[in-house]
């Protein structure tokens, strides 16, 4: 073996530089914005410059009271809306303006799982029709294969083949949320987004939907966006999170960076309100008072500082750049190195 | 007020039945409510929850009706008052907390006329006299700025400043009972936290007696002084809130305190109880439990628990629990 040859085999068997490895983030969002415009001058700025990326099989968390937007991303990245500003990419594809086959191409690559599983589904239609609707939709087999199809997706959520035949109304909230799931898994999406998926549910039945998300997820390498009010049900599917605050994202952080030091008071105090004791019983701590201001006329300087504990004058002057806590880490916040790192998050953790 | 020493509401062997369901949705519900106490109801939806509140109040939905048992409320037979008494009670001495605050709220009535009304019907103030009082309300509720927002409509309200605005209304009458149908459900954790708190504010209060109805164990803890845990229309346990939230005993109870806390086992899964409760009330023999139930293959009781139905049986300090497992439990450590 000549030296040349060596040379080759080496290159070969070894592994690629590390740079090309990197593959680009599965969904990328760079400081989406959509303003609900309610005159000329006049506008709800409902999510105001959000940017977030969201890797290959990777879940990410996205925490918020009720009117922080949320539910607007959710609408935005499945194209149900159009967006004022910035940009999404899925699959490195920029999706703001697709449209015609695209669009269609698209809505299969990402799916939604909403709230309420009775509103999801038509009352009048048997559960397999509405199941297979989207198949239909999207000309895919024929009547039989189809049938086919949303039989083997009902034994994959957990459900016997009587389902097929039923109606809503003889279902429980479990077991039509099953169903949506399963129907949004029959289009065999890449990228699926679950919006409060457990809301409307027993606490029973929550923690079995959770399981079955779990469950779905590793089996189909799904990627996914989990939206949520309450951080005790993303804590467990999601492998990063970020809170968002009136439009706008004030920290994202892994799960457990972000459970054990919570940078963003805001962020504390949500955990505060959401967790439960040493012996497990719900004990929520009030550090936050009154609700979320209205996003048509948002505080100036950083948006939390009317609700703020730590909030001083600079606060309510300069809104604060989003910054780097650590690698993976970023926090919105002026005085996030001065906080007291807080007691451990007790948090029933394991 | 109260010529015997019975507690403020006594609830004896209720039975609910809608006409073509073979079973009773409420079937032989014994449960009683004092001043100033707080009882927590928890349970499945469907398990018959909220079925016990609107038969308190007597308003079941068309159809169904009151199939046996006694209610009596400070002494009085709620089931044979005549409407005319049972209106003024309505909303005067007993008052309700719903789920949506919202969806209870009339769309196109100013919130201030809305928590106005009971005072003109039941205390028979005047307007002016009744917005004073309903300025009192808000306040008292913490709402800020209760002149603004007395004139705003409900779709102006946030849920958890809705719900404030229920809960003012539900005061306006006085009331000795105030029956909280998952009042913090549809609201954000961080509310949630705020009206549990201004729940308990008032019952202290006003020693107001609490009816809590959730499906969340672990959101009774921060309120509750006494629990019943609801399956398929019947009580399956209730006791003091420490010891059922602490010691819980039916395997039931057990079950929904690991899905309350949503803590993982080792390999990563949550703890859920397996199925779901829709249909156990139309089995016809045995705890209604069992298919769902580990404990009765543990025990080797699978015969027993299939085929004869458990009752309530009491601890020493109070603590009853309708399952034979804990039962033969008992037996073998006496």
């Amino acid at each position: 073996m000549n030296s040349y040859t060596l040379l080759q085999t080496v290159l070969r068997n070894t592994p690629e530089p590390a740079g090309a490895a990197v593959q680009p983030p599965f969904v990328e969002v760079d400081e989406l914005a959509k303003h609900y415009f309610l005159s000329r001058s006049f506008s709800i700025k409902s999510v105001d410059g959000v940017s977030f990326a969201i890797r290959q099989g990777e879940v990410l968390g996205l925490v918020g009271e009720s009117g922080c937007g949320k539910s607007t991303i959710a609408r935005l990245l499945t194209r149900q809306t159009s967006p004022t500003g910035g940009e999404v990419k899925i699959a490195g594809q920029a999706i703001t303006d697709v449209d015609g086959e695209d669009l269609k191409r698209l809505r299969r690559t990402v799916q939604l799982v909403f709230q309420d599983p009775f509103g999801a589904l038509d009352p009048r239609m048997r559960i397999g029709t509405s199941m297979e609707a989207p198949l239909a939709q999207h000309h895919i087999g024929t009547r039989e294969e189809r049938r086919d199809k949303v039989m083997r997706m009902l034994a994959e959520v957990g459900l016997d083949e009587s389902f097929y035949e039923r109606y809503p109304r003889q279902c429980s909230g479990g077991q039509l949320q099953r169903v949506v799931i399963g129907r949004a898994l029959l289009l065999e999406p890449r990228f699926l987004i679950c919006d409060e998926p457990t809301s409307a549910l027993d606490a029973s039945m929550r923690t079995q939907i959770l399981n079955l998300l779990t469950d779905l997820k590793r089996r189909h390498g799904l990627t996914m966006l989990m939206i949520s009010h309450d951080l005790r049900v993303v804590r467990h599917i999601c492998d990063r999170i970020a809170v968002m605050y009136l439009g706008r994202i004030v920290e994202v952080a892994d799960r457990d960076a972000l459970f054990k030091t919570p940078r963003h008071p805001y962020t504390r105090a949500l955990i505060a309100a959401s967790m439960l004791d040493r012996t497990g019983l719900y004990a929520p701590e009030i550090q936050l008072r009154g609700d979320l201001p209205s996003p048509l006329n948002p505080p100036r300087g950083c948006r939390f500082h009317t609700r703020c504990a730590h909030a001083q004058a600079k606060c309510a002057q300069a809104e604060p750049k989003f910054e780097a806590a650590s690698e993976s880490h970023q926090v919105r916040c002026h005085f996030w190195r001065d906080l007291q790192p807080d007691r451990p998050a007790q948090a029933g953790s394991p | 007020m109260n010529k015997t020493n019975e507690p403020l509401l006594v609830i004896e062997d209720l039975k609910v039945a809608f006409p073509g369901q073979p079973t009773p949705v409420i079937d032989g519900l014994s449960l009683t409510l004092d001043r100033g106490e707080v009882l927590a109801l928890v349970g499945e939806s469907g398990s018959g929850k909220s079925m016990t509140a609107l038969s308190l109040m007597r308003l079941l939905p068309a159809g169904g009706a009151i199939a046996g048992g006694r209610i009596r409320f400070d002494g009085e037979d709620v089931l044979s008052l005549p409407d005319r008494q049972m209106n003024r009670l309505r909303g005067g001495r007993m008052a309700m907390l719903f789920q949506q605050p919202q969806a209870m709220l009339d769309p196109t009535a100013r919130v201030g006329t809305q928590i106005a009304e009971p005072l003109r019907l039941h205390r028979g103030l005047v307007r002016r006299a009744a917005m004073g009082r309903v300025l009192e309300l808000l306040r008292d509720v913490g709402i800020p700025d209760p002149a603004v927002r007395a004139r705003c409509f409900s779709h102006e309200l946030s849920g958890g400043m809705a719900q404030r605005v229920m809960m003012a209304a539900a005061l306006s009458g006085d009331p000795d009972m105030l029956i909280a149908d998952e009042p913090t459900t549809a609201l954000d954790v961080t509310v949630q936290a705020q009206i549990l708190r201004l729940i308990d504010e008032e019952r202290r209060k006003r020693n107001l007696a609490t009816l809590l109805i959730t499906h969340d164990l672990a959101v009774v803890a921060a309120l509750a002084d006494r629990v019943a845990v609801m399956y398929a229309g019947r009580i399956v346990e209730e006791g003091p809130a420490k010891a059922v939230l602490q010691a819980p005993q039916h395997p039931y109870t057990r079950a929904l305190m690991r899905c309350s806390l949503l803590v993982p086992d080792p390999s990563g899964q949550l703890l859920s109880i397996p199925g779901s409760g829709t249909h156990a009330r139309d089995l016809t023999c045995g705890c209604r439990f069992h298919p769902r139930c580990s404990a009765a293959a543990e025990h080797g009781l699978a015969g027993r628990c299939m085929r004869s139905e458990p009752t309530l049986k009491p601890d020493p300090d109070g603590h009853v629990t309708r399952c034979w497992a804990v039962e033969a439990e008992k037996e073998t450590a006496a």
